[in-house]
């Protein structure tokens, strides 16, 4: 079983919107996928995912024994081998102890799972680090804009020391870099950091840019991870970000703007 | 092109291409952020490298240099960073 973190440090970047996309990706290959809200007090993964009416247990409860883990979890309706792990609303993040949250991956292990994704928190309290703490990879999110880039840089320095396999010498979380709400024409005018730029500044490899797209308010609004709505091209683009992580070979895409011709123009196009 | 009103399109103005300033002002905040007892990090090593070649580079412009007489070295504590730069010249360059 391998445990990924998405986290950013900054808020509102896209953590959930990747979080919900890149689980529900595995899960699509036939992985075995838990993704799990640690946003505590503030949860929304169940709202990205669609399953906000199904919630009867959650982490916390799961951590303190007012429920078993298989009652917790729900099964996602759409996609086979895919499971939810909601955040409590009600409790604070001190909720979430590290021994609680170690058993529960553990547990997760002995029942079969591939893959458990862990949806971080803003910030770099304890909910962030909680979520980082069993990680062996780190899909850090990014958007193109100078708080998230430093923010990052923070995130990466508490992956690189206050992470378990930071603190028991292991082998370092592997890091992947993910720039979403990519704009291609406000960088090829000159107004947005570049993804080359933001590689440059934060020196960790690239597992993929979103491309900013109307696709992923709409996926939010019906409750359905952005990665279900094929034709959208931040929805190809997550699928290529699976499709990485598993070691394929995809070359970047969205990430060039093409001036619109004449007609595309006069026709209010582009 | 939001934030641009109809009449700057018309007048053909474009926007302020500020990336760069953020790529610049990025550059500077993630190099002293660089927490404590990381000075010898990878990347600041590499800077330090580079630094190093281009102040001999110049001061080989006016004095005969070893490529080795330079020793460049960057301590940081709390809130003080002391860069030292130490150049030792050719025993045959000194005026006397």
């Amino acid at each position: 079983m391998r445990i990924v973190v998405v986290t950013s440090g900054k808020g509102g970047v896209g953590k959930t919107t990747t979080s919900a996309a890149f689980a529900t990706g595995l899960a699509l290959r036939g992985y075995k996928t838990a993704v799990i809200d640690f946003d505590v007090g503030l949860r929304n993964l169940d709202l990205i995912m669609g399953c906000e009416r199904r919630v009867v247990y959650d982490f916390v409860n799961v951590i303190q024994g007012d429920a078993k883990l298989h009652q917790a979890l729900i099964k996602d309706k759409r996609v086979e081998s895919l499971y939810i792990l909601p955040a409590s609303q009600t409790k604070d993040k001190e909720a979430l102890t590290e021994t609680g949250v170690e058993a529960v991956m553990d547990e997760l292990q002995q029942m079969g799972f591939d893959y458990v994704v862990c949806d971080s928190p803003a910030g770099i309290e304890h909910g962030a680090l909680m979520a980082m703490m069993f990680a062996d990879e780190a899909i850090v999110v990014t958007n193109p804009e100078v708080s998230s880039v430093r923010d990052s840089d923070r995130i990466l320095g508490l992956l690189q020391s206050k992470t378990r396999r930071a603190i028991e010498g292991r082998e370092p979380i592997k890091e992947h870099l993910l720039i979403t709400r990519y704009n291609p024409k406000r960088v090829e005018e000159g107004e947005m950091l570049s993804y080359k730029d933001i590689l440059e500044l934060l020196r960790v490899p690239l597992i993929g840019v979103i491309p900013e797209s109307e696709g992923v308010l709409h996926a939010s609004n019906q409750g359905e991870p952005v990665i279900l709505i094929k034709e959208d091209k931040a929805a190809q683009a997550y699928d290529d970000v699976v499709g990485r992580f598993l070691g394929e070979n995809r070359p970047l895409r969205f990430t060039t703007y093409e001036k619109p011709g004449l007609l595309k123009r006069l026709l209010g196009g582009g | 092109m939001a934030g641009l009103s109809l009449f700057d399109r018309l007048l053909g103005r474009k926007p302020r291409a500020t990336a760069s300033i953020a790529k610049e002002r990025l550059t500077m905040v993630l190099m002293r952020e660089l927490p404590e007892g990381q000075a010898n990090s990878p990347e600041e090593s590499a800077r330090l490298q580079q630094l190093q070649e281009e102040i001999l580079a110049v001061v080989a412009k006016y004095y005969p240099v070893d490529a080795d007489a330079i020793k460049v070295h960057l301590e940081r504590k709390e809130n003080v960073e002391i860069l030292e730069v130490n150049i030792t010249l050719n025993e045959h360059t000194g005026s006397g």
